[in-house]
């Protein structure tokens, strides 16, 4: 133990004197979270806030197309534009608008576009009620699918897919309710009574209830689906550090003293194995910290743990060895800080992509979906969420604690192996 | 004199390579000797001083050390001997003082016993000054000395040193090989390799000339400079024995 003491306190020192290092270990880690948390939660429930310019160029004079606009004007989401400097906006405007970047979306409602849908749904409802009650009308032809109006929505190529399609199913939707009253009206016209629809509400309302509100919990907000993401994202960069840590000691001649000493391997590994251990724990309370004063303070939602903290700092700490276990493989075979460093961050970020950091696993393609199973970081994760989001007692977390101790051991076993390999010469 | 290190045929091929760095070498070292391991570069000095500091394994032969060998006693000889590699074998981010405290804790000598070392070497090696400061700041002699001191805390019984004087001044030289014969008169054996022969040739008292991984000579240096009943220069006797040719090696 008094070797041990030694080796951990020379560890200790070394971390200290290492400002860029000790930086990349607790300062980015918070950097990052409060910056992601922030934007994230802005989008997420700030939205409303923000009106999203569109552009719509109006061809049309009828009712139809006036109910759209003031419909999506009332959204509140968007901030509906049809003339410039006075004048109606045009669609050849509009296009240059949008080309030149200035404009994200535009909006072209073509010529007699209320006429047409009033005559197309009035003959329509007309042909149906001839079916219903056989009278001596004809049927009334109906205009062919090559003839529909249509409305034609202009986007920023450097627009995302995903925003996009969201503004498009929500323009989409307007347009359908919109189209819907124009049917009812027809009806009413057509029968000649005043007919109340299901009222103004729809028929099939959507509830959306967390699992745990069940047990009297909270909906979770922002932090606390980042929180463990980004908690998890700081561990797993202690890779890093403990890489170079490793590759230095070996390029210093350190390493030969090292293997002269009446010192064993295991005491040396466990030394550094304790250190960095610690450093990941101090990561995972200074996250925490952040979660529960710093982000009320700075008006975001804040994190509670309440009944939570042990079995948090359970997963925290698996998950750190897997880190460390995964440190000490890179480091053990890297021979340069040129290949420890740029390896040892580029395996994180991919790890915490695969591992469902970013991106939901079950929205990833199968073959990611099955290397997520496999990633440390996936275990970590459902680790945190069981805890925070699930509220699931210790036992339940066994499994993945298990899997994060497995990959720590794996690793170990396979530095050492390789060392002793290498030390054949 | 007992031999203290004992070494019988022992060799040594390093993996991709199709020579013999060792080649079924012996030798033998009595106890407070000073041993000169002299040879041209890829002669096979430090890879007799790695195997007998028990960084590498040899393929054939065996050795002891104190009657003592690595694969049943590695920790009881780790703890006897002393290692000074040719590389600064520190850490340059922390302290001389760190450095020599970190060393030596893992030679278990306790806290009072070990900053007393600490103080007294540092005191003989003229760095009292700089004892708090980082190594990273030191000249290539005071690291040199501070190289030497934390491989000699623990007061070893055999000294191995590769190459100790390399590239340092020669007030640091002095110092450092006055530190030698320092711990040699308390009774430490030290072997030691090194190019530099006129130093080798004033500070052995013994010297083991070797060339293609086999000894080509060895006895106490007043001896071996005696040739063909003339005195000559370690120098002189170390070009007859292993010849002008150059010793390039990949």
């Amino acid at each position: 133990m008094f070797k041990i003491f030694h080796a951990i306190l020379k560890e200790l020192r070394l971390l200290k004197r290492d400002i860029v290092g000790f930086a990349i270990i607790f300062l980015m880690p918070v950097v990052l979270i409060i910056t992601i948390t922030s934007i994230q939660n802005s989008v997420e429930e700030g939205q409303n806030n923000i009106q999203l310019p569109i552009l719509l160029a109006n061809n049309d004079d009828g009712e139809l197309s006036s109910n759209i606009i003031s419909d999506l004007k009332s959204n509140g989401n968007y901030q509906i534009i049809t003339s410039l400097e006075d004048k109606k906006l045009t669609e050849e405007q509009g296009r240059a608008l949008i080309k030149s970047g200035d404009y994200k979306i535009l909006i072209v409602i073509p010529e007699s576009f209320s006429e047409f849908i009033d005559e197309q749904t009035n003959k329509q409802v007309e042909n149906l009620l001839n079916q219903v009650m056989p009278s001596e009308n004809e049927t009334v032809p109906l205009a062919s699918s090559e003839k529909a109006k249509e409305v034609k929505i202009y986007f920023d190529p450097a627009l995302r897919e995903s925003f996009t399609s969201n503004i498009k199913r929500s323009i989409e939707g307007m347009v359908s309710e919109l189209e819907k009253n124009t049917i009812y009206k027809s009806f009413e016209k057509e029968l000649g009574a005043n007919i109340d629809f299901f009222g103004s509400e729809n028929l099939i309302k959507f509830t959306e209830t967390s699992i745990n509100l069940d047990k009297g919990g909270v909906k979770p907000n922002a932090v606390e689906h980042n929180l463990p993401s980004w908690t998890l994202f700081a561990i797993f960069f202690i890779v890093i550090p403990l890489s170079i840590n490793l590759v230095k000691e070996k390029n210093q001649g350190t390493y030969i003293r090292l293997r002269t000493l009446p010192i064993s391997k295991f005491q040396l590994m466990m030394s550094k194995i304790i250190v960095y251990l610690v450093v990941c724990m101090i990561q995972f309370f200074l996250m925490l910290l952040v979660g529960i004063y710093l982000f009320p303070a700075m008006g975001l939602p804040n994190l509670n743990i309440d009944g939570k903290l042990f079995n948090m700092s359970i997963v925290a700490l698996f998950a750190g060895l897997a880190a460390i276990g995964f440190g000490v493989l890179i480091g053990t075979i890297a021979k340069t800080h040129e290949q420890a460093a740029p390896f040892g961050a580029t395996s994180v970020v991919i790890l915490a992509a695969v591992g469902g950091l970013w991106f939901p696993v079950f929205a990833m393609p199968e073959s990611m979906q099955m290397m997520a199973k496999i990633s440390p970081m996936n275990w970590g994760l459902e680790g945190f969420y069981d805890v925070l989001l699930r509220d699931v007692g210790l036992f339940a977390l066994v499994p993945n604690l298990l899997l994060l101790l497995t990959f720590f051991i794996i690793n170990i076993t396979i530095a050492v192996a390789y060392e002793k390999k290498t030390n054949q010469v | 004199m007992d031999n203290i290190i004992e070494v019988k045929g022992i060799s040594k091929k390093y993996k991709g390579t199709d020579f013999m760095a060792l080649d079924g070498l012996s030798l033998s070292v009595k106890k407070g000797e000073i041993l000169g391991l002299l040879g041209p570069n890829g002669a096979g000095k430090t890879t007799l001083i790695s195997i007998l500091t028990g960084l590498i394994k040899p393929n054939n032969g065996s050795f002891t050390i104190d009657g003592l060998n690595f694969s049943k006693n590695s920790n009881k000889l780790k703890q006897i001997i002393g290692a000074v590699p040719q590389e600064y074998a520190l850490y340059p981010k922390l302290t001389a003082r760190e450095n020599l405290e970190f060393f030596g804790s893992m030679y278990g000598i306790k806290k009072e016993e070990l900053a007393k070392k600490i103080e007294e070497g540092i005191s003989k090696m003229g760095l009292e000054k700089f004892i708090n400061r980082r190594i990273d700041t030191f000249s290539g002699g005071m690291k040199r000395r501070i190289n030497l001191l934390a491989g000699v805390l623990h007061s070893p019984k055999i000294l191995f040193l590769d190459e100790p004087t390399v590239g340092v001044d020669v007030q640091s030289k002095h110092a450092i090989i006055n530190f030698l014969n320092h711990l040699n008169k308390e009774g430490t054996t030290i072997i030691y390799s090194s190019h530099l022969l006129s130093e080798a040739q004033s500070f052995c008292t013994n010297v083991a000339i070797i060339d293609n991984g086999k000894i080509k000579v060895q006895g106490p240096t007043q001896e071996v400079l005696i040739k063909d009943g003339k005195v000559k220069t370690l120098e002189e006797i170390f070009i007859d024995t292993t010849g002008k040719e150059l010793r390039d090696h990949v």
